[in-house]
C-alpha cells in the first residue's frame, strides 16, 4: 500500500483511548495481510511475532495505537450529552466541533459560549435525539470521536484527526511490508499500544523485563506554524525524521541513529528532552531490567486537535530510517 | 436539489456558484449589476404583483494577506464571528485550508484566556513558501467555510447556510407552478452585508408586496422557534401581526419577534412595495459553521409559502 493511502486508512479507524479494539483488529488483520501473526494480551495491547532472526538480538519497535477524544458522562433534559475529554484535548476546538458518538451518532458540540477557551463541563453535544431517545440509545461511557475525514493540502500534507499517533503506526507499517522478506541481523517485534494518551498504560502494560535488546519508539513532535516557528522543540514540516535526546534515551545508540540518517541521506532534526520525552519512551526504558530505547517522531501541527498537520515526507523519512536502522544500521552492544 | 445547493460555495461577493446552479434550472432570467437572479413571471391575475426574495450568499472569508511562508492572512466577510472559525477547514476554490493557531501545549495560560482575534488566525493550505501559495491564491481570493453535510437523529440535517440554501430551492420549486398572480423572484446577493443585493433588485420591482425568505435563529432560548414545530411567521419591528386566514391554514405554525433588523430594510428604496411579509426556516446554531434544520420545517415553509401567496391573491395580505 502507497504510504499516503496507509496514513488515511490508519487514521480512518475509531479508536479512543481505553477503546483501541477497532484498530487493534485493523492492525491484526493488516500484519495478517503481510504474513505477521500477532497477538493481543489482556490490556489489549497489540504483540507481533519475532520476525527476521530469532538468533540474533530483538528490537522492538513501538507506537501507540489510542487516538484522543471525548466521552459521554451524561444526558440533559433536551437529550444533548455531556462529556469529558480522553486524553488531553485542544479544548479551543470544542465549540461547533462535528463528532461521532458510540460510531454510530453524528452531530456537533454545541458552538456556544466561545468567547474564550470553554470549560468542558458547561458543553453538550446534540445528536439530535430527545431526552428518552438518547437514555435509551447512548450509553454513558460511550466514546466520540471527531467527525472530520483527512484532506489533503498543497506539498503533499495531510490534515485531519488521529494523525497522532495513526501517521506513526503508517511509518512502522510501511516498514515492515519491505522489511519482511529481507534479510536482517535482529529480530524484530512490534507492540501497538494502548492508552498512551492516559499515562502511557500500554508503554508499561504491554513491556516486560528482558523482551528485547533495544526498543525504537515512533510518535510525532511539534511542527512549526507562524505562531510558533523559532522557538526549541518545534520543527518544520519537511524536515524529515525528528530524533531525540536525552536521558529518557540512550545516549550511544541514539548517536548511532543520527550517523545512520546522514549516512543515508535521511533528512532529520534533532530533539531535546531534558526529562520526559513525553511520550511510552519513558515507560519502556525501564520496563524490568531496562531496555535500551530510541525515540523517532513526526513532526505535527496543531497536536491534539481535529485538523493535525503533516507533511508526507516527514512519515516516509521516518519509515526509512527505521528499514535502514534495522537493515543493521545501529549496532546494539554485546 | 438542496443537496447540490448544499454543495455549492456562495460566499457574499462571490455567489457565482450558486448562481449559476440556479440559472440552470430557470426557465428565463435577468441578472442586474449587483449579480442578482430576477425571474419575472406571469399568473392569472396580472393585476396584482408580488415579489418573493430569498438570497444566494452566505458568510466567508476573503484572502488579506499571503505571508512569507506561504500562510493566508484573512478578513471576515459577513456575519461570522473568529472563535467560530478556529480548527475549520476552508475552500478557496478548490484548495483546502485550515483555520488554526499553534498546538495547545505551545500556548501560556494567558493566551488560552484571551478571546482569539481574526488577526490571530491564519489559514494553512499547506504551501512552504509565499511563491508556492502565489502560484494558487491571489489576495481578496473568497474561502467558503467547509462543513460536511449529514443527518443526526429524528429528520434533522446539519451543514450551512441553510437559509439561503433552502430559501433557493423552495424558490426554485415555486417558478415550476402555475402562479395565482404576477409574480417576480430575486435571488439575491449580498444579504450578509445587509441586503445590498434586495436593495437594487427592488428598485426596479414594481411590486407592491414582498415576500422575504430565510433562515431564523431557532432553539436559542425558551420564546425562540423550535426546529420540527414548523414555519415561521417574523415580525420585525414594527411589522404586522399574523393574519388569522394565514394562522389557521397553515399550522403547525410559529411566530418570532426580531429584534435585529434583518433584510426587510432593504426594501425601504423600493418605489413601489408597501406590504413586506417575513417567513422563515428555523435553523438550529444559525450564523455558525454547523447550522442544522429540520426536514418537516422545510416542508412547513413550503406550505407556508403557498398559503401566503394565495391569500395576497384573494385579499392581499393585511
Amino acid at each position: 500500500m502507497e504510504l499516503k493511502e496507509r496514513i488515511l486508512a490508519c487514521a480512518s479507524v475509531c479508536a479512543v483511548s481505553s477503546k483501541e479494539q477497532p484498530v487493534a483488529h485493523y492492525l491484526m488483520e493488516e500484519l495478517s495481510k503481510m504474513g505477521v501473526s500477532s497477538y493481543l494480551d489482556a490490556s489489549g495491547n497489540l504483540h507481533s511475532e519475532i520476525l527476521g532472526n530469532p538468533q540474533g538480538k530483538t528490537i522492538l519497535l513501538e507506537a501507540h495505537m489510542d487516538q484522543i477524544g471525548l466521552m459521554v458522562s451524561g444526558i440533559d433534559q433536551n437529550g444533548y450529552l455531556k462529556f469529558v475529554g480522553v486524553g488531553g484535548i485542544d479544548e479551543r476546538m470544542l465549540c461547533g466541533l462535528e463528532v461521532l458518538v458510540d460510531g454510530r451518532y453524528s452531530g456537533v458540540i454545541l458552538p456556544t459560549q466561545k468567547e474564550k477557551t470553554p470549560k468542558i463541563e458547561d458543553l453538550r453535544m446534540d445528536v439530535g435525539l430527545s431526552f428518552e431517545e438518547a437514555k435509551a440509545q447512548i450509553p454513558i461511557g460511550a466514546t466520540a470521536t471527531m467527525r472530520s475525514c483527512p484532506k489533503l493540502l498543497l506539498g503533499d500534507k495531510i490534515s485531519g484527526p488521529a494523525m497522532d499517533n495513526r501517521a506513526g503506526i503508517a511509518a512502522v507499517l510501511d516498514c515492515v511490508e519491505r522489511i519482511k522478506e529481507k534479510k536482517i541481523p535482529y529480530g524484530i517485534k512490534f507492540l501497538f499500544s494502548v492508552g498512551e494518551e492516559l499515562g502511557l498504560q500500554g508503554g508499561y502494560s504491554g513491556t516486560e523485563s528482558g523482551m528485547a535488546d533495544g526498543a525504537i519508539v515512533v510518535d510525532v513532535t511539534h511542527g512549526a506554524t507562524p505562531d510558533a516557528k523559532d522557538e526549541v522543540g518545534v520543527f518544520p514540516l519537511g524536515c524529515g525524521a525528528v530524533i531525540c535526546r536525552g536521558p529518557n534515551l540512550h545516549h550511544s545508540y541514539t548517536k548511532q541513529l543520527i550517523a545512520l540518517a546522514q549516512e543515508k541521506q535521511i533528512p532529520y532534526e534533532i530533539e531535546v528532552a531534558a526529562g520526559h520525552s513525553g511520550t511510552t519512551a519513558w515507560a519502556i526504558q525501564t520496563a524490568g531490567t531496562g531496555i535500551p530505547t530510541m525515540l523517532v517522531s513526526i513532526p505535527l501541527r496543531y497536536m491534539h486537535s481535529n485538523l493535525e498537520t503533516l507533511a508526507l515526507k516527514d512519515v516516509q523519512a521516518v519509515s526509512n530510517l527505521l528499514y535502514e536502522a534495522l537493515m543493521g544500521g545501529i549496532t546494539l552492544a554485546e | 436539489m438542496l443537496n447540490e445547493l448544499e454543495k455549492r460555495n456562495g460566499v457574499t461577493g462571490l455567489e457565482t456558484p450558486v448562481a449559476d446552479l440556479i440559472k440552470q434550472n430557470l426557465p428565463d432570467f435577468c441578472q442586474d449589476a449587483m449579480g442578482n437572479l430576477i425571474v419575472k413571471k406571469h399568473g392569472k391575475n396580472s393585476s396584482k404583483k408580488l415579489l418573493l426574495a430569498v438570497h444566494m450568499d452566505e458568510p466567508g472569508v476573503i484572502v488579506t494577506q499571503i505571508t512569507e511562508e506561504g500562510y493566508l492572512k484573512f478578513d471576515i466577510v459577513g456575519r461570522l464571528k473568529p472563535e467560530l472559525l478556529a480548527f475549520r477547514r476552508v475552500d478557496i476554490h478548490g484548495i483546502s485550508g485550515v483555520i488554526a493557531l499553534k498546538a495547545v501545549h505551545l500556548t501560556k495560560k494567558e493566551e488560552r484566556e484571551t478571546p482569539i482575534k481574526t488577526e490571530n488566525l491564519y489559514i494553512d493550505i499547506g504551501a512552504s513558501t509565499k511563491a508556492e501559495a502565489e502560484s494558487y491564491i491571489t489576495v481578496g481570493d473568497y474561502g467558503a467555510i467547509e462543513s460536511e453535510p449529514f443527518s443526526m437523529g429524528g429528520d434533522l440535517q446539519k451543514g450551512k447556510a441553510w437559509g439561503s440554501r433552502v430559501g433557493c430551492m423552495l424558490a426554485m420549486d415555486l417558478l415550476k407552478e402555475d402562479l395565482p398572480v404576477d409574480m417576480e423572484v430575486v435571488f439575491a446577493t449580498q444579504r450578509e452585508l445587509g441586503g445590498r443585493g434586495l436593495q437594487t433588485a427592488a428598485f426596479q420591482s414594481e411590486a407592491d408586496t414582498a415576500i422575504i425568505l430565510d433562515g431564523v435563529p431557532a432553539d436559542e432560548d425558551e420564546n425562540a422557534p423550535k426546529c420540527g414545530k414548523g414555519g415561521v411567521w417574523v415580525i420585525p419591528l414594527g411589522g404586522a401581526q399574523l393574519p388569522k386566514t394565514i394562522e389557521e391554514q397553515a399550522k403547525p405554525l410559529q411566530v418570532y419577534v426580531a429584534e435585529k433588523k434583518g433584510p426587510e430594510i432593504a426594501l425601504i428604496k423600493s418605489k413601489t412595495i408597501r406590504r413586506t411579509v417575513c417567513l422563515g426556516v428555523p435553523v438550529r446554531y444559525s450564523k455558525t459553521p454547523v447550522e442544522v434544520v429540520s426536514k418537516q420545517d422545510i416542508d412547513a415553509v413550503k406550505r407556508l409559502l403557498k398559503i401566503c401567496i394565495q391569500e395576497y391573491a384573494k385579499e392581499g395580505i393585511k
